[in-house]
């Protein structure tokens, strides 16, 4: 009697197992039909999440099967009774709603975007890191270090070649991102595109003094710093690396009649860059020209492919 | 009542079912239900970032719990005594520098590891590869080597101290823990002999198997832990640490907590340490990027589930020690 009870209770535990799994694997489809994965995490680990979908199905089945069939004392694994199922009711019901509950609120609320409550919290890099005054500090230390780690660095970028084709979409190779930055340095009128958003807003913050009275077009959402005046504000996107825990904020300060303006909308905003000092920083402003309101876009974040190091 | 309890069983896993079935179908209409708009935003942003920290993290989890399956099934006790060098102290240097050429992120390398200290590996060498990997590998190093375009030196420097801190963490560890057992054990352990007649069977479904209850012991760690970063993300101001930033002394160790807290993945986190890099000293970044791929939210409550408490906490204590002082001395002698 105890022995069927212990069965019993063992395949119920696989039965439910296997269901939440299959749960996962539903909601990752979900995701990826309505495209709110994107919302989530970056398009450079897509592979990942499909290989994810194919062995929750797989294990889901597996385990659905495991915990209906009769003869469940066939398995023993031989890891020396490592995998402990929990004992007490309260204890399973921790541990499964513990799993239940993300696949729930995941269904429901994954085409949440994140906001300028979240942006707040976060640092905002609105200008480059100083380059001029650590430049020459900056060539110093880098033979210095480069001497203590040349072997070690060699083994690193050599391996990196081989690795960077599988792992990213589209990053830019160093050859290109200077093309980039030669194109942005002769253009008259910038357009900061989505694709391109982090590297372009690199190359204007870290060229500043060649970029001054350029005009430039920038979409974002409206975000302000608390020691902001009446007539600035950010027009601010976030950036995503891989999952939207590491979102950064990324922006450029603008400047003209834009008090009316709320935070989180959505602008178009066009005008010539100019500098000013915040935080005893020199960072780039935008003197509006012109901004129109926009719908959200469908892709609010931008991603960062990144760099290839050669 | 046997018969009632399976039945109630059986509803309970249907019932299960067909809510997530009918939440798979209808989600859009049921998201209108107005109930959803009293809600705070706030529990969106938290609910957000937890599950792109989940979705990102398992895929590395699955492939952690099939390496570590892999190795069971086919590294057997003699070959890893083989390969590991007899010296102690020798072989912590080709462990640190096992992410070379295994590029593995700290939530994918713990199941690994508990497996190959299982199998025979001295847990000192074992721990030095878990905390090296994160770091010292060729994806970490482009990501950092990008994040800090201007300063490149940072991600040199990164491995580097990286590698040394690994390796002195390891041998404290041998120091202390020689011999010991560090891993977790249960009553069961002792009744190893008795499964060996089940000798005739499937190979590849017991690996699966064994995937799917490892899935699950290390999935409730890092749900936890997901969420407990999920909510330090949302709700913790980062400007607050901005005061601090120059103190050559408290900056690393603030660095050091927020990268314990964020728990972001190691090939992303220079992006977010980049965002500090105007305010904070270089060897606060510095020691952000050291500490957080080596223990963080997430896998400190996977190394609970793991390892012995006390071990835990000891390699807690001394990789925040070696990873302050050698970022210290770092920064000292060549910043």
């Amino acid at each position: 009697m105890n022995r069927t009870n212990k069965v019993l209770d063992l395949s119920f535990h696989h039965l439910i197992r296997g269901i939440i799994l299959i749960g996962f694997m539903l909601l990752l489809f979900k995701l990826l039909l309505t495209n709110n994965i994107s919302l989530l995490i970056a398009p450079k680990m897509m592979s990942f999440i499909y290989f994810t979908l194919l062995v929750l199905l797989i294990l889901g089945m597996l385990l659905i099967l495991r915990g209906t069939s009769n003869h469940n004392d066939s398995y023993h694994c031989d890891c020396d009774g490592e995998h402990s199922y929990p004992t007490s009711k309260f204890k399973n019901l921790f541990l499964y709603s513990l799993f239940i509950f993300p696949i729930i609120t995941g269904f429901l609320f994954s085409n949440n975007v994140l906001d300028s409550s979240v942006a707040m919290n976060r640092t905002i890099k609105l200008g480059a890191d100083s380059p001029n005054s650590n430049q020459t500090k900056t060539v110093n230390t880098n033979k210095r270090s480069d001497k203590t780690n040349s072997s070690l660095s060699k083994t690193n970028v050599s391996a990196n070649n081989k690795d960077a084709a599988n792992s990213q979409p589209e990053p830019l190779s160093e050859s290109e991102y200077n093309a980039l930055k030669e194109r942005l340095l002769k253009a008259t009128t910038i357009n900061i595109s989505d694709e391109q958003y982090v590297p372009i807003m690199n190359i204007i913050q870290e060229n500043l003094k060649n970029m001054l009275g350029k005009t430039v077009t920038t979409k974002g959402f409206v975000y302000r710093e608390a020691k902001f005046a009446q007539d600035q504000i950010v027009v601010a996107r976030f950036g995503v690396t891989c999952c939207v825990a590491d979102a950064s904020v990324y922006g450029m300060m603008a400047k003209g009649n834009v008090a009316a303006l709320s935070e989180n909308k959505w602008v178009q905003v066009t005008g010539t860059i100019q500098q000013t000092q915040y935080d005893g920083e020199t960072i780039p402003i935008i003197h509006i020209k012109s901004i129109s309101k926009i719908a959200a876009p469908r892709q609010p974040y931008v991603f960062d492919v990144g760099i290839q190091v050669e | 009542m046997a018969y009632l309890n399976k039945l109630l069983k059986d509803s309970l896993v249907f019932l299960l079912f067909s809510s997530f079935i009918l939440l798979f179908l209808f989600a859009e209409i049921i998201r209108k239900n107005p109930f959803f708009t009293k809600i705070p935003s706030t529990f969106f942003n938290v609910n957000t970032i937890f599950l792109s920290i989940i979705l990102e993290a398992i895929p590395f989890i699955l492939l952690g719990v099939f390496a570590s399956a892999i190795i069971q099934s086919f590294v057997s006790e003699n070959t890893l005594r083989k390969i590991v060098p007899r010296n102690a102290f020798l072989a912590v240097i080709p462990a640190a520098l096992l992410g070379i050429i295994f590029p593995i992120c700290e939530c994918a390398i713990i199941p690994m590891v508990r497996r190959l200290i299982k199998k025979g590996m001295p847990s000192h060498v074992g721990i030095v590869f878990m905390l090296s990997a994160p770091i010292l590998n060729p994806v970490v190093y482009a990501s950092t080597y990008f994040a800090f375009k201007s300063t490149p030196y940072i991600a040199n420097a990164r491995m580097f101290v990286g590698f040394i801190s690994s390796i002195i963490v390891g041998l404290i560890i041998y120091r202390y823990f020689k011999g010991e057992n560090i891993l977790k054990t249960t009553e069961n352990n002792t009744h190893k002999h008795h499964h060996h007649h089940h000798k005739k069977r499937n190979k590849l479904l017991e690996t699966l198997y064994h995937a799917s209850d490892e899935l699950f012991d290390t999935g409730k760690y890092l749900f936890i832990g997901a969420f407990l970063a999920s909510l330090f993300q949302t709700f913790f101001d980062r400007n607050a640490l901005l005061s601090i930033g120059t103190s050559t002394s408290l900056a690393p160790g603030a660095m050091m907590g927020l990268a314990y807290a964020l728990s972001v993945c190691s090939s992303a986190d220079a992006f977010v340490a980049s965002s500090f890099s105007s305010t904070f000293t270089e060897g606060a970044i510095l020691a952000f990027l050291v500490f957080g791929p080596m223990i963080d939210i997430k896998n400190t409550l996977m190394l609970f589930g793991y390892f012995k408490k006390k071990f835990v906490l000891f390699l807690l204590l001394v990789t925040s020690i070696v990873v302050y002082f050698s970022v210290y001395i770092f920064d000292q002698l060549f910043i």
